[in-house]
């Protein structure tokens, strides 16, 4: 079932209510039929694969923790649980990248593998207990807010939460609908208002001029920001007005001043994932500069794989791995220089430089030269992801370096110009808080009076064009 | 419960409140915008009215290559009426509902005395309904149904038409065809292979268009026409049927008289429900020969000159008894 669709319209208050209304021991088993109901509206049959992941998963955390005091029995549990969830990933994602595959992708497949791996690495390390009960572990994997593209929830967050009472509380609900109001304004309105005119420039580059591709690829930039932005906000939503915390999958990624920091800001659960789960077990940054080079460039080529079986993706994590290389080598090679030397006083200015620049001290100089150039240059990044194929890529950027003074200008919804604005101010106040608790701190009628020109604008504004949720595809 | 009952009453105020913005500001923009143009022909009409309204599909304006008239059909009537105004609505793939939600936007003070429908055999059966040239149909339709503006916005904005995609309409054909297991050609190319039909697909493209038994309790056209009757006895209009010719002698050629028998039958269950409703229905469907048919590679009701000639001298010689000084 699709966020921005009537049935799920009905959907949403039918669940929530139903939720509240059963005593506790019966929500679980609710909220489960309703997340396959939710699952299954997509293609049925497909919920098999999903079943299959957590037979696996969880029998491997019960196998894993059974053998706990034999190293090499549980190790080899966790072995097999990562080897048999990768394998339904590679069977159904990846063969394409080998050969013609006419294999539909099950929605969701990546989001709720990698929420199972976590949940089975976990319990290998100690650091959770498995889940006994069936029900409430499928629940964990399949809680319908998070089930098709995430954020991709840890069980120490969700598992837990999934065992309290929740009661009802106004402020839940209110801050649910809230989050679920500003989601589908980003989405619909900002993201599919925007991709009218980018769809428009990738479909035929070489008509138009540079400028207007320019435009498109900053477009894009923000189309795929309000899309998987808007249906993070969504999911949160949804989950809040049960009283569940999901965790923030974005936080103003746009206002980064380096790549680094865009990536502590954009999809946080799948970067944080990446970092707990193969960064640091293969020495993170506390190794020799190869080996954390070869860390990072690991850890992004897989983060570029994990999006699809296509290799414009990979070649966009291992680009962004080496910028990010780029922009952390000087700092290392120094820190290793210090340690030799004890005292560098250029290696002293660039720590304080860095310092400058942190996220806490917003609008120093630096920060203002910074922002934008760290913009353009995730944003031409966005053009490899964005592209069905190198060649396709060479078009669209051959025509923008080529088509200086010369081809058409698709027409700019002024509106969507507009709302994009709006979102852009709305991200900038709101860089380190979230829309619900800003809102709920309002009086009442501020309240009511955003949450109506929220739902105004996402009926009477939206694009009248169907564009799918973008990382449905991952 | 106060609390409650205070909340709803806030939440009624607000969309009423919002209906009334957007039926001000943004409804005739959007309304322009995605129901071209359709809504663009409502507006035409109304401000002009007219004694003579022609509904139609693209029989209406398709020709011959070789045609030395390119007239539409609507225009050879009205030159059966000079002193009358005849003023047509024609969008391709056009059926009853489209029909009866262009006829229910025209305004009751439009002065219209006679309303020509267009009765296409072909659109009463499963490839016409689920054809895939009716997902964009159904969206320029939604702006002019008679519900609350800003819901009509919220239908496109959450895409809750009938909005499938081409795999999809073929699904429902193939379901239909399984469910009415009449000698349904299942290797027979679809609209989108069309071009590249040769004669000996010709056969299986006739029975899976005419292959077919009206069932006047769920046929969805059955109840757009019987909406339609209902409209012009409120509004006082002539009403007109004009049951368009098909290749009969064709589909005698290429499949037999069991198809044709079937065809006539439906078309004589059509003629007879709304004659019995008091519509006056024109009844073309074996009025013109193989020969005065333009396609060659799909069944159509596109007609070169003589036929175009035919159908308008017919649907004329029909509104005589309403316009017998009028006519020439």
């Amino acid at each position: 079932m699709l966020f921005n669709s009537f049935p799920f319209l009905i959907f949403f208050p039918v669940v929530t209510l139903v939720y509240y209304v059963l005593p506790y021991r019966w929500r679980w088993a609710w909220l489960l039929a309703a997340s396959c109901f939710f699952y299954m509206w997509f293609k049925p049959i497909y919920i098999l694969i999903l079943l299959t992941t957590i037979i696996i998963d969880y029998s491997c955390a019960l196998m894993i923790e059974r053998y706990r005091g034999t190293p090499r029995k549980s190790k080899a549990w966790l072995v097999a649980s990562i080897v048999s969830t990768l394998t339904v990933l590679f069977i159904f994602k990846y063969q394409g990248l080998f050969h013609e595959t006419h294999i539909i992708l099950p929605i969701g497949l990546s989001f709720h593998t990698f929420q199972s791996l976590s949940y089975v690495i976990e319990v290998y390390r100690g650091n959770q207990r498995p889940e006994r009960h069936f029900g409430i572990y499928s629940l964990y994997v399949m809680f319908y807010p998070q089930l098709v593209t995430g954020p991709i929830e840890r069980p120490q967050n969700l598992l837990r939460q999934l065992r309290i009472d929740q009661p009802f509380e106004r402020d839940n609900l209110s801050r649910g609908i809230m989050l679920i109001l500003y989601g589908l304004f980003a989405k619909m309105v900002v993201a599919d208002n925007l991709a009218v005119y980018v769809d428009a420039i990738w479909a035929d580059p070489q008509q138009y001029g540079s400028g207007a591709i320019a435009l498109g690829l900053v477009f894009y930039s923000f189309q795929i920001y309000c899309d998987f932005f808007g249906y993070s906000t969504i999911a949160l939503g949804c989950a809040k007005a049960m009283g569940y915390d999901l965790m923030d999958n974005f936080r103003a990624p746009y206002l980064s001043s380096s790549i680094g920091e865009y990536w502590r800001r954009w999809h946080i659960s799948l970067s944080s994932w990446f970092r707990d789960y193969l960064y640091i077990p293969l020495g993170g940054s506390r190794v020799g500069v190869s080996r954390w080079m070869f860390n990072i460039m690991v850890v992004f080529l897989l983060s570029g794989l994990w999006h699809g079986a296509n290799w414009t993706f990979v070649a966009w994590g291992g680009l962004h791995g080496l910028l990010l290389l780029a922009e952390g080598l000087p700092k290392k090679l120094c820190a290793r220089k210090a340690q030799k030397t004890n005292h560098d006083p250029q290696c002293a200015m660039l720590s304080n430089q860095t310092s400058r620049t942190s996220p806490n001290s917003r609008f120093s100089i630096l920060y203002i030269i910074k922002l934008p150039i760290v913009f353009l240059v995730v944003t031409a990044l966005f053009a490899i992801f964005r592209a069905p194929s190198f060649e396709d890529l060479m078009t669209l950027f051959g025509s923008l370096v080529g088509n200086v003074g010369v081809g058409e200008m698709p027409t700019v919804d002024i509106r969507a110009v507009v709302f994009l604005l709006c979102f852009v101010v709305v991200d900038i106040l709101l860089r380190n808080s979230r829309f619900d608790r800003w809102c709920i701190r309002q009086r009442p009628v501020v309240r009511w009076m955003v949450c109506f020109l929220l739902a105004f604008c996402t009926v009477a504004f939206a694009s009248v064009e169907t564009f799918p949720f973008i990382y449905f595809q991952f | 419960m106060k609390r409650v009952v205070v909340t709803l009453f806030i939440i009624a105020a607000l969309c009423l409140s919002a209906e009334g913005i957007y039926r001000c500001f943004f409804y005739q923009h959007d309304r322009h915008a995605f129901s071209a143009p359709l809504a663009q022909m409502v507006d035409s009409v109304n401000a002009t009215g007219a004694d003579i309204l022609y509904l139609g599909e693209s029989s209406n304006h398709t020709f011959g290559l070789d045609d030395k008239d390119t007239a539409w059909i609507s225009e050879m009537v009205a030159r059966h009426f000079p002193r009358l105004t005849v003023r047509n609505m024609t969008h391709d793939a056009s059926h009853g509902e489209v029909y009866y939600l262009l006829l229910r936007n025209i305004s009751p003070d439009c002065s219209i005395s006679t309303v020509v429908v267009t009765l296409n055999l072909r659109s009463f059966g499963i490839e016409w309904i689920a054809s895939p040239l009716e997902t964009v149909l159904q969206k320029r339709l939604v702006m002019l149904h008679p519900r609350p503006a800003l819901l009509n916005r919220a239908i496109l904005s959450f895409k809750a038409y009938d909005i499938k995609n081409v795999d999809e309409r073929y699904q429902q054909m193939d379901s239909y065809w399984a469910a009415h297991p009449l000698p349904g050609h299942p290797s027979v190319p679809r609209w989108g292979d069309s071009l590249n039909t040769d004669s000996t697909t010709m056969p299986g493209i006739f029975v899976r268009n005419y292959g077919f038994q009206i069932d006047t309790l769920n046929n969805p056209r059955i109840r757009d026409f019987d909406r339609i009757v209902a409209l012009a006895r409120e509004r006082g209009w002539n009403l007109v049927f004009n049951l368009l010719a098909e290749d009969v002698e064709w589909a005698d050629q290429l499949v037999g008289d069991d198809l044709t028998t079937l065809m006539r039958q439906n078309a004589d269950l059509i003629v007879g429900r709304y004659r019995r409703m008091g519509v006056t229905v024109v009844d073309n469907l074996c009025s013109l020969p193989d020969s005065l048919f333009r396609d060659r590679d799909w069944t159509t009701e596109h007609y070169v000159q003589a036929g175009r000639q035919i159908i308008a001298d017919n649907v004329s010689q029909a509104l005589f008894k309403f316009y017998e000084a009028d006519y020439e």
